[in-house]
């Protein structure tokens, strides 16, 4: 019965997380590394906080100092791994620039060629200017293609429009999969993050449950602690993902409400967990439930903001 | 705010120098610059429009595409009159594009995947060409990315393209006196100026080769974790008492285990003392060995112990397990799997194998030596760990360390270095050779068709070799479209054969071995090598070698790779064992510290190019991370749990 315990909330837990760094960090070996710094700056913060802790006898008992450090920390640290990042990053060309003088230069031997050969291969090269133009300004044409529809040729376009559509999105995964662009190396390392945390704070609890006996939660006696802690854990390492993202897009554009909505979701949801506290009034389900809710929200307002900033879809 | 503006002007600054390059190509096509304009234009004002909608997101980006318009515009009228020789460089380069790009759109209208990877390899020979330039990193990132979005399917030829840039960089000079074309002569200097320059190998092929070291790395940990794990489950904490003191006696030095802290401080500084005059005799032994070319002795040496680790040690866990899933079995089969075992993983290790089962061998031996070691008390743990990683920079970075002389000895003679060393060359290694058809010698072609078969499908097969041919030939050779059907014919026909079965090296004779070896090791500041095994641990590059090789062997081929001695993996993994027989907990941020550690180490590898050792940062990190874990953290994070508090 503890080894289904154990395997049911090891599942719950990691499986999103460990799901995302299998099938989109761990083809690229950049993100790769870029998940192990920042599983380990993630490591050296709640070293510290544990040390700070660790060092301050009469306030280990007080929440709100606790609390208010390692989210401090944790966030310090998160600053100092994106100074460290753009450092390394920042400057490198994007894809685009390397895109345009690729098809530039290619474009520039045609032509030549073309010179030198007297035309003889302009059948050649309009269609090597289609096809560029296909794949760099695929926007333009479909902007084109839309006014000049009529409506006899409407099927065809169609067809044609969602191949286009296919073979760019393909295209955009290929390069989303192939290159650390900001904001998937922003996910990787909150996938880092988020797999320490879950690895650290609540792999040994976990561990416990294997034990010969179970445990349940103070607030709410009917829940078992290790389910409660092992759904919480799930919500918080989603939860890192999305603060590593929302934060280095803030820091990067210098959108500070995105980082400022990181931190205060950071603190509320770490506050939240305390209604799991075996006190009167409070039960774990407000603290589930509320950190939850917060999770939904703050992932759809994550790709939200990236569509709006339209980081994913433009691949720098 | 002023070092973001200092990125963005070290970012443009780049930028400048780039396109000056590229408008140079402008130049030598003046009429088409027109239409060039307009598309860059076009794609420019995209990205803006977009930009404009993101406010103030990827300022970078957005710097830099307006300093694309710039020096498009500006620099145009200036270039012509700039830099001749460039202009040679690139004109030279640009017949190679022409016909490689139009047989790639050929190709690629016949809808072949392959064909984008020669013109990349052509964008990558006029970069590196050309004398300036700025950062070879750009490049190289450049061409992976273009890559990628090409190619859909395997990541494995990427790589490939990539390295074989490098290869092309390097041995341009060698393939084009073979060959005899096309290249010129400012085009040959300048490729040797690269050699001599310190380059750092590029970020994304480095990358591979940080991760594929931490696969083995990685799988190692976790056998000995969950090994460990099983063992201490199984076996009572006296009984292990009862083998340290015995293993302690049999040291030579080791004390009765009575209480006492001074008693413990001075058993496990007299323990690791000896732990390390060990290792310094073997060192020393085999450096001797080495040096004065008794080769025979010092191969029956590596043989004998390591089939006696095989045997002894590998029947030892085997017992264990044995007791540990409550099986019975007779001694004879008992004796018949370990003798079997060990004798395979002698031919494994010094003959010849599949490179899974040699990669295999050298884990399991690994693993063997971390368990034996992870049997010993703790604090005597700390002070070997400690003791050996200072020892390792001496070793290594000293010049009388002896595993200093031990690579320069092998740098000189141009061999590989006598020990057991992990080879993280998984498919990069493969790549090489595969290309190098033609100047490689019977060997490597079996190691590297073994890897293909374990590796690749046989359809990717021919993808792999015709890409390494096309872009070979492409350095050097104005008729790429009638080469690369026969090329990718016949490295297919070659990828079919299976070799006859190699000389072991230490029965060749000297020049047998040199070449051999020779090809297969040290030719260039790719080929990084960290690390011996029986004596322990230490990272080599051969950026020093890089000139002597090249000149005494043209045709070698450098195979880019990383190596980690064995030694380093037996320390880490002991480090970890010891982390897990505490807690969970430890094992994860001692994980954590380690790699991150070996991934600062290979980093400074690439800064400085030269041997490192491989054990200190990580070794550092770990016991520091390993003590605040186990002293502070743990209770920390169960005040937590037990809370349900989760920060």
């Amino acid at each position: 019965m503890t080894q289904v315990l154990f395997y049911g909330c090891l599942f719950i837990t990691f499986s999103p997380i460990l799901a995302f760094f299998f099938m989109v960090i761990a083809k690229n070996s950049q993100l790769v590394i870029l998940t192990i710094g920042g599983s380990f700056f993630w490591l050296v913060s709640i070293l510290i906080s544990a040390i700070w802790w660790y060092i301050i006898p009469p306030m280990r008992e007080q929440w709100w100092f606790i609390i208010s450090f390692s989210v401090l920390f944790q966030e310090i640290f998160r600053y100092i791994f994106y100074r460290l990042y753009s450092y390394g990053f920042n400057d490198r060309p994007s894809l685009n620039q390397i895109k345009e003088t690729r098809h530039q230069m290619a474009l520039d031997s045609m032509r030549k060629r073309k010179q030198q050969n007297g035309g003889s291969s302009s059948n050649e090269i309009e269609s090597i200017n289609n096809e560029i133009n296909n794949n760099n300004n695929n926007n333009n044409n479909d902007d084109d293609e839309n006014k000049e529809i009529t409506e006899e040729e409407k099927e065809k376009i169609k067809i044609e429009k969602q191949k286009q559509r296919e073979i760019e999105i393909s295209a955009r995964l290929e390069t989303l999969s192939a290159r650390p662009n900001h904001t998937l190396s922003s996910a990787a390392i909150g996938v880092g993050s988020g797999v320490a945390y879950g690895f650290i704070m609540f792999g040994s609890i976990l561990w416990e449950s294997t034990g010969p006996g179970t445990l349940f939660s103070p607030a709410c006696p009917t829940v078992n602690l290790f389910m409660l802690s092992s759904i919480i854990t799930l919500f918080m390492t989603l939860l890192h993902v999305v603060y590593n993202v929302l934060a280095f897009q803030g820091y990067r554009s210098k959108k500070y409400h995105l980082v400022a909505f990181v931190i205060i979701t950071h603190f509320v949801t770490t506050y939240l967990t305390l209604l799991n506290l075996p006190t009167k009034t409070t039960s774990c389900f407000g603290s589930v439930f509320t950190v939850g809710v917060i999770t939904l929200f703050s992932v759809g307002f994550c790709i939200f903001s990236l569509l709006k900033s339209d980081s994913i879809t433009k691949i720098h | 705010m002023n070092e973001n503006e200092d990125e963005n002007y070290r970012a443009d600054e780049k930028y400048k120098i780039k396109n000056e390059k590229n408008n140079n190509n402008n130049n030598n096509n003046n009429n088409n610059n027109n239409n060039n304009n307009n598309n860059n234009n076009n794609n420019n004002n995209n990205n803006n429009n977009n930009n404009n909608n993101n406010n103030n997101n990827n300022n970078n980006n957005n710097n830099n595409n307006n300093n694309n318009n710039n020096n498009n515009n500006n620099n145009n009228n200036n270039n012509n009159n700039n830099n001749n020789n460039k202009i040679e460089n690139i004109d030279s380069c640009i017949n190679n594009i022409e016909r490689t790009n139009k047989y790639n759109l050929f190709k690629k209208k016949k809808g072949k995947k392959n064909s984008m990877d020669e013109s990349n390899s052509s964008l990558n020979n006029i970069y590196i060409s050309s004398p300036n330039l700025s950062e070879r990193s750009d490049n190289s990132i450049g061409s992976y990315c273009t890559n990628k979005t090409m190619k859909s399917e395997n990541s494995i030829i990427n790589i490939e393209t990539l390295f074989k840039e490098s290869v092309s960089d390097d041995n341009s000079d060698d393939c084009g006196s073979k060959r005899g074309k096309n290249i010129n002569d400012d085009d040959d200097e300048d490729d040797e100026d690269d050699d001599y320059e310190p380059d750092v190998p590029q970020l994304v092929d480095y990358s591979e080769m940080i991760i594929s070291i931490l696969y083995p790395v990685c799988i190692t940990m976790v056998i000995v974790v969950l090994a460990i794990r099983a063992i201490s489950s199984s076996t009572t904490k006296n009984s292990q008492t009862v083998e340290i003191s015995n293993s302690n006696s049999g040291g030579g030095g080791g004390g009765d285990s009575s209480s006492g802290a001074d008693k413990m401080v001075f058993d496990s500084v007299v323990n690791s003392l000896i732990f390390l005059a060990v290792i310094i005799l073997s060192t020393t032994i085999m450096v001797v060995l080495y040096k004065f070319k008794l080769m025979k002795a010092l191969y029956a040496w590596l043989m004998g112990t390591s089939i006696l680790l095989l045997g002894v040690f590998g029947g030892f866990l085997f017992l264990i397990l044995l007791a540990y899933l409550n099986l019975g079995l007779d001694y004879v089969t008992f004796v018949i799997v370990v003798w079997n075992f060990s004798v395979g993983g002698i031919v494994c290790i010094f003959w010849y194998s599949p490179k899974l089962l040699n990669q295999g061998y050298l884990i399991s031996i690994s693993v063997l030596m971390a368990l034996f070691f992870s049997r010993l008390p703790d604090w005597t743990t700390w002070g070997i760990l400690s003791i050996v990683s200072i020892y390792d920079i001496f070793a290594v970075l000293c010049p009388g360390g002896p595993l200093r002389i031990l690579i320069e000895t092998a740098q000189k003679r141009n061999e590989n270095i006598p020990a057991m060393i992990y080879n993280a060359s998984v498919y990069i290694g493969m790549i090489y050779n595969e290309g190098d058809n033609n100047t490689i010698d019977q060997e490597n072609n079996e190691n590297n068709l073994n890897e293909i078969v374990n590796n690749v499908s046989n359809n990717d097969d021919g993808d792999v070799n015709e890409n390494i041919q096309n872009s070979e030939q492409f350095n050097i050779i104005n008729e790429v479209v009638n080469n690369n059907e026969n090329g990718a014919g016949d490295t297919l026909e070659n990828g079919s054969i299976t070799p006859p079965p190699p000389i072991p090296s230490f029965i060749k004779d000297e020049k047998q071995r040199n070449q051999s070896s020779g090809s297969n090791n040290f030719s260039n500041f790719n080929n990084l090598l960290i690390g011996d095994a029986e004596t322990n641990d230490e990272m080599v590059s051969n950026a020093e070698s890089s000139v002597d090789s090249t000149t005494s062997e043209p045709y070698v081929k450098q195979k880019p790779s990383i190596r980690l001695g064995l030694g380093d993996f037996v320390f880490y993994s002991v480090l970890i064992g010891k982390a897990a027989s505490y807690q969970i907990t430890t094992v994860f941020t001692v994980f954590i510290a380690i790699i991150t550690g070996l991934f600062l180490t290979l980093i400074l590898l690439a800064v400085f190019k030269r041997a490192l050792p491989a054990l200190p940062m990580s070794i550092i990190f770990g016991i520091i991370v390993f003590f605040l874990t186990f002293k502070v953290l743990i209770q920390y994070i169960y005040f937590l749990g037990e809370n349900q508090i989760f920060v």
